[in-house]
């Protein structure tokens, strides 16, 4: 599967498409996470447990997006966008979203 | 005490009606997502030869949605221990469809024959009318432009 | 280029698990770790109580007295006859002079009930005063509160409390339905304790009844009393702080008879306590 943000596939030919394709998730991080994240807020600086979890929300997102392009039949995904969401406290949606499409050499 | 037995009652209530909606919902979702399976819906900006395009227009979609009791308790326990929220993510499939329909439908009014350059856009709203803090509520927004092709490929 | 309509098999944004299972599972773990260190922290309290000096317990009441709105100089001709009874029966279990000053005040509420307070302080509804038939029932109640600070009961309980609210808010945030659900279930883990609490009062109670009357006349008047006023159902009494009434009445008649206490005429109430006026 190729995914790109842009509006092609460099070097190759889009002879069809089959709508948008979309994949999404929405997770939280333990107590305990949220409990070092509001100590850092003191002092400031990288909240590693937030950055884990929105990194694994995302390539899970992705994950899911490819999944639901390769059930179409897609060999590529063009023009993917993300968007996260806050749906909670703690919690976050992470959401993929992009075109899929068939291409040739 | 009272509270536990509210609690239980609401629970209930939440599951039951919850599960019956979105099982309606989706059903609804899945006729209307066929019939306007022929109106292609792309992210993509430039995917048409732009010498076929006839007139264009911007459309939308949204919706506001809301969890049920039992679906928000169980998040809220979730989020204890952390992982995926599955009683959220029915949620915001859902609504997420459901935009991406009433953007169709709005296209299809216009008699558009495709939607471009689709983006989305969720928000949390009604966090300050529920006092406790927690939004169960979302807009979910869909929209791209819509446009008309010439006749004949 | 080419537009094919396809739809997806199936939904793969949406997990295949079952939200009903995955609910009792959280639940169950959850609550389990809760009541364990709940249980482990309000042990922990119960060394700590011992430790607090009368002093300390004093600058705690404070805050409590604000919230019943009790002053130090108002007192009202109720209050004073009550004080009387009260310091009489405090003369009697000489070991709780050594601690506290205990003051009675009156509060405007028609619960049937009366409460013991941090630095000595013992608060009494109107509801309950309007009840009572005799000057024994009312004795009754002024030592089974005696009994709780003999006890230190109202600091071990206001620990508890505290304990709670530290734990559900840290995990759930401050105010949230789970949080709300939480406290409620804890309270229920921690009930056999605090009826313990009242039964041991009670015995405390009957003994100091029996040093100041030579009988104990009045404890079961008092608890048929309460049966009549709290008529719960049996699913609320499970869930209930204090044991059902009838269960305290009969546990009272046994310790009537292993003790060997006397059964007399009970004295009545003076006029001054069927004349409502109270201080707010």
């Amino acid at each position: 599967m190729i995914v790109t943000n842009i509006d092609s596939v460099p070097g190759k030919r889009i002879v069809e498409h089959f709508g948008i394709v979309q994949g999404s998730t929405v997770r939280a991080r333990h107590v305990g996470a949220d409990l070092a994240a509001s100590l850092k807020n003191l002092v400031g600086g990288e909240l590693k447990g937030y950055t884990k979890l929105l990194e694994d929300a995302r390539a899970e997102s992705l994950g899911r997006l490819i999944q639901q392009a390769q059930q179409l039949g897609a060999n590529a995904i063009i023009n993917i966008r993300f968007a996260t969401a806050a749906v909670a406290q703690g919690a976050a949606e992470l959401m993929a979203y992009g075109t899929a499409v068939r291409v040739e050499e | 005490m009272d509270a536990l037995i509210y609690f239980i009652l609401f629970i209930f209530v939440g599951y039951i009606s919850g599960t019956i909606i979105e099982k309606k919902h989706y059903l609804d979702i899945e006729v209307r997502e066929k019939k306007y399976l022929n109106l292609p819906a792309i992210s993509s900006k430039n995917i048409e030869d732009e010498s076929r395009i006839l007139s264009a227009n911007l459309v939308s979609g949204s919706v506001v949605i809301s969890l049920d009791y039992f679906k928000r308790f169980l998040a809220g326990l979730r989020n204890v221990v952390g992982g995926r929220i599955h009683s959220y993510e029915t949620l915001l499939d859902r609504s997420r469809r459901e935009a991406v329909l009433r953007m169709k439908e709005n296209a299809s009014s216009m008699n558009a024959d495709m939607i471009l350059n689709i983006r989305f856009q969720t928000l949390g709203v009604g966090q300050k009318a529920n006092k406790k803090g927690n939004i169960g509520c979302f807009e979910v927004v869909a929209y791209g432009t819509a446009v008309k092709l010439k006749p004949g490929t | 280029m080419r537009f094919t309509p396809r739809l997806p098999q199936d939904n793969v944004n949406v997990s295949k698990t079952s939200d009903l299972r995955e609910f009792f599972w959280l639940l169950g773990i959850i609550l389990a770790v809760l009541v364990l260190v709940y249980l482990f922290l309000g042990f922990a309290l119960d060394v700590v109580v011992d430790r607090i000096s009368p002093k300390m317990e004093r600058e705690i009441g404070v805050v409590f007295n604000k919230m019943y709105k009790i002053k130090d100089n108002e007192i009202s001709p109720l209050e004073e006859s009550i004080q009387k009874l009260l310091d009489s029966l405090v003369e009697k279990a000489p070991a709780l002079n050594m601690d506290y000053e205990f003051k009675v005040r009156v509060v405007e509420n028609n619960d049937f009930n009366a409460l013991a307070l941090p630095g000595g302080n013992i608060v009494i509804f109107s509801g309950l005063i309007k009840e009572i038939n005799s000057q024994n029932e009312l004795a009754m109640v002024l030592s089974h509160e005696l009994g709780h600070f003999a006890h230190k009961d109202h600091l071990r309980r206001l620990g508890r409390r505290l304990v709670l609210v530290v734990i559900s808010s840290v995990l759930f945030g401050e105010r949230s339905s789970v949080a709300q659900f939480m406290e409620r279930t804890l309270i229920t883990a921690d009930l056999k304790s605090s009826r313990q609490q009242e039964v041991v009062a009670d015995k405390f109670a009957l003994d100091l009844l029996d040093k100041k009357y030579g009988h104990v006349a009045g404890g079961r008047e008092l608890f048929q009393l309460m049966k009549k006023k709290g008529n719960l159902p049996m699913f609320f009494q499970y869930f209930s702080t204090h044991p059902a009434p009838e269960d305290r009445l009969n546990i009272m008649m046994e310790e009537i008879i292993i003790n060997g206490y006397l059964v007399k005429e009970t004295i009545p109430l003076d006029p001054i306590y069927r004349d409502q006026t109270v201080v707010d």
